[in-house]
């Protein structure tokens, strides 16, 4: 009876099929147009390419949850009029005639174009299948069985899309009050936002938005009670909102944990505040007006040569003597490629404008002698592979990273900043959790600091949300041998240089604190004298 | 085949159901009437669990309403001048559809009815007009033989032609069918019905045979010698009371020929002639819903 159910909808709705399935083409194709690729990093800002696949990628959501609904109103579940409620047609059959539905109108077309795009992008079959077939997966899950759940709830697209409607007014009230109380909030709100640790709020959401989704969908199919159905959303969605935007760091962080592919391997590190690696300094000829970020040094020491540490988060807290604390700031991913001192930002100086409300700029907290306690949340990171691109100029594929070699290009700007980027396009699942690029041997006078990149989180599962490759950025400093910055002058002759790709998994997550007995803020502002000559 | 214990059902703060309580034989015709609001149709979504009660129980096919499974809904049948169809399939398309949920779906049957209905097979269900959109919900309830066929308002919007149609359908099926309608159209309902049940305001006023009822409601005329008056100690079963000049004129609701003259003599003096009429159950009807406004307005 599945079957014949979703014959009678296809023959009701497969014009509607066939114009998604044409949307969904049209935007693989113009994906393989813009190789830059990730839409969710590229923005809307990529001129005619950009601006059309954002339009194409609306449509075929909007196309996609329109199919969905009308699916779902072929049998309504609210009312009383309609004919299906009185024939002897089995509840579970109807439901599993809609997934089926769903799958094969939206989910196969989609997988294919996915397939295709993997496929002419000149991803390998296996990857391609798999970027395919675990987005549709989680796709299906995510997105679909809610859809299918919201569109149960409706007796029309009328009802629907008024639903929609109240629910993106929830939506924009929710960004207003977060946006007024942005730092009475930063202590809660997305505290894992832009960290390796993210997959676990989203993962939660998920996972909780599917659950429900199978809960509206059985109260609906099942017992017809819709006003229990409409609550059960509501109150769902409100929970949902909490998980993915309000989960504490603390739970993220022992999810993450818990999930440790090798618990203890951390047990060597060890971090020690570094009061002889001095101030930051000023780059020259930048304008005073323009904040420079304030670091305190900070020594990790027990990171084995092959590994990598990456702060996920951290939080400064001053310790008076008095016996009050105070939160001067929190921030994420300070990252370490080798034992030694480097820098965890904590502010800005000078603080002006809205950063003027921060506690760095209490006066006991600039001028009184006082403990600074900092709490981490760390991840350690083993390399895994070590890609050879022989060279940094063409597209080519970039063996053990999934990824393929775009473009490159090289940038200064006035922070005490100067580096290569190198742009690559990663199959859109296996793609490098973090990464480093190490130029050898660059021409004179330059030296080459590799840097830490981590775009993704650490998630433990393949699939993603968002079609296409991502685009990742893997970027060295560029010093002179002195250790100044240096701005790239000879830029053909760094381009020619060879270069390894070096990824990182992650190893096992843990929480450290340590105390820096006597500071005083003020100290540790940046050094006003330059370093290096001026950007060109 | 239908039991109806104490039936209630609310739609916020209204009672659309208040205690409803009625049976439908095995084999019967029973005609559900009552005016608009009454809650005819209320008890009719029901009984088919497309409506929960609020209270009380109702056993169809025996089982109770809430526990209606595509096993007992493969036995009824049931037509709603408001049955939505799925619009963008063709009448052919649509019985092909449901066709494979009725294990005794007659094919020949199916064939005969739609010819008898003159349905156009090919025609799209969004473009047949409301006449034969009914005439399409009977075709979908008949070929399956149905122990019991349900209904509401069927002929509401018909014209008398395809109203005729319709009922020759119907009527060249029913067998041994259990027939619970509901209509306003009562001078139909009077050539289907066996027994007849009336709802008002959500309550049951009454549920008897369609011989009884019609052998207890008499139209009366009775003639005096002088100018009349409405008894003032009339019998609570003599409806509509009217005075026109010397001649009296009531619904009696409990007529019986035998003692018929003593009752009007133990009310009337002068009493010169008595004449009495049947009555049909549009005229019944009409009374008895004239008669309970006429009540409830005397307590309000």
């Amino acid at each position: 009876m599945i079957w014949h159910i979703f014959k009678k909808d296809f023959k009701l709705l497969w014009p509607y099929a066939a114009v998604l399935a044409v949307l969904q083409l049209s935007y693989s194709a113009m994906q393989l147009l813009n190789p830059a690729g990730d839409i969710s990093e590229s923005g809307l800002d990529d001129g005619p390419h950009g601006v059309l696949q954002q339009l194409l990628l609306a449509a075929v959501l909007f196309g996609g949850s329109f199919l969905i609904a009308s699916l779902v109103h072929q049998d309504a579940i609210p009312g009383t009029r309609q004919d299906w409620l009185v024939r002897p047609i089995p509840r579970m059959s109807l439901l599993l005639s809609k997934i089926l539905s769903a799958v094969l109108l939206i989910h196969v077309p989609m997988l294919a174009s996915d397939l295709l795009f993997g496929l002419v992008a000149r991803f390998p079959l296996g990857t391609s299948l798999v970027y395919a077939i675990s987005r549709n997966i989680l796709l299906l899950m995510v997105l679909s069985m809610p859809l299918l759940a919201f569109s149960s709830l409706t007796k029309n697209l009328t009802e629907a899309v008024a639903g929609v409607f109240a629910m993106a007014v929830g939506m924009v009230m929710f960004g207003f009050i977060t946006q007024a109380l942005h730092w009475p909030l930063k202590m809660v709100y997305e505290t894992t936002y832009n960290t390796g640790l993210h997959w676990v709020p989203q993962f939660a959401g998920y996972v909780f938005a599917f659950a429900s989704a199978l809960a509206v969908l059985g109260i609906q199919y099942f017992r017809r009670k819709t006003l229990t159905a409409r609550v059960t959303t509501v109150v769902a969605s409100l929970i949902f909102v909490a998980l993915t935007f309000f989960l504490p760091w603390e739970t993220a962080s022992a999810v993450e944990e818990h999930f440790s592919r090798q618990p203890g391997a951390s047990s060597a590190v060890s971090f020690s505040f570094d009061p002889t690696a001095g101030r930051i300094h000023r780059t020259p000829n930048r304008p005073s007006a323009i904040p420079v970020d304030w670091y305190l040094p900070l020594r990790v020491d027990g990171i084995a040569p092959d590994a990598a540490l990456r702060v996920d988060r951290f939080s400064t807290r001053a310790l008076f003597a008095s016996g009050e604390s105070m939160l001067l700031s929190i921030d994420t991913n300070a990252d370490f490629l080798q034992n030694g001192t480097g820098r965890l930002h904590v502010g800005f100086e000078p603080l002006t404008g809205e950063t003027a409300k921060s506690p760095l700029n209490d006066p006991r907290v600039k001028e009184q002698v006082m403990q600074i306690a900092i709490e981490m949340s760390a991840t350690l990171l083993r390399r895994t592979a070590v890609a050879d691109m022989t060279t940094l100029d063409g597209q080519v594929q970039i063996n053990g990273t999934g990824c393929i070699h775009r473009q490159w290009a090289w940038y200064s700007d006035w922070d005490d900043d100067s580096r290569l980027d190198v742009t690559l396009s990663c199959a859109p699942v296996l793609n490098p959790v973090c990464y480093s690029l190490t130029l050898v041997n660059p021409p004179a006078p330059y030296v080459s600091i590799p840097v830490l990149k981590c775009p993704g989180d650490y998630k433990p599962y393949v699939g993603r949300l968002i079609p296409g490759a991502s685009s990742i950025t893997a970027v060295a400093q560029l010093y002179d041998p002195s250790g100044n910055v240096r701005y790239p002058e000879n830029t053909e002759g760094l381009f020619q240089s060879k270069a390894f790709i070096n990824v990182y998994e992650p190893l096992e997550h843990f929480t450290k604190t340590i105390v820096i007995p006597n500071i005083r803020f003020k100290d540790w502002t940046a050094d006003p004298t330059p370093r290096g000559p001026a950007p060109q | 085949m239908i039991q109806v214990n104490d039936l209630w059902k609310q739609f916020g703060r209204h009672d659309a159901l208040r205690g409803l309580s009625f049976e439908v034989p095995q084999g019967s015709a029973l005609a559900l009437i009552g005016a608009n609001g009454a809650g005819k149709t209320t008890t009719i979504k029901t009984l088919i669990n497309i409506i929960e009660p609020t209270r009380g129980h109702v056993n169809i096919l025996g089982v109770d309403s809430r526990r209606i499974s595509p096993h007992e809904l493969a036995q009824i049948g049931y037509v709603s001048e408001s049955q939505d169809l799925p619009g963008g399939l063709t009448v052919a398309e649509y019985l092909n559809y449901l066709r494979p949920f009725y294990p005794k779906w007659d094919k020949d049957l199916e064939v005969s009815v739609c010819r008898q209905l003159s349905l156009p097979a090919k025609q799209k269900i969004r473009n047949l007009s409301h006449g034969m959109r009914m005439k399409m919900a009977l075709a979908c309830a008949l070929p399956f033989r149905p122990k019991l066929l349900i209904l509401d308002e069927p002929f509401s919007g018909l014209d008398p032609l395809v109203r005729d149609e319709f009922m020759e359908g119907l009527l060249a099926q029913a067998g041994e069918m259990t027939v619970l309608i509901s209509s306003h159209e009562l001078g139909e309902i009077e050539g289907v019905a066996t027994d007849v049940a009336f709802i008002d305001d959500g309550k049951l006023l009454f549920q008897e045979s369609m011989g009884d009822l019609t052998e207890r409601f008499r139209e009366v005329r009775v003639t005096l010698d002088r100018e009349a008056a409405a008894p003032h100690d009339a019998p609570k079963e003599w409806l509509c009371l009217r005075v026109m000049g010397s001649v009296l004129t009531f619904v009696d609701g409990s007529y019986s020929e035998a003692n018929l003259t003593e009752r009007v003599r133990t009310h009337c003096t002068g009493v010169k002639h008595i004449d009495t009429e049947p009555m049909t159950l549009r005229t019944i009807f009409t009374t008895l819903a004239r008669s309970n406004r006429a009540e409830k307005g005397r307590h309000s």
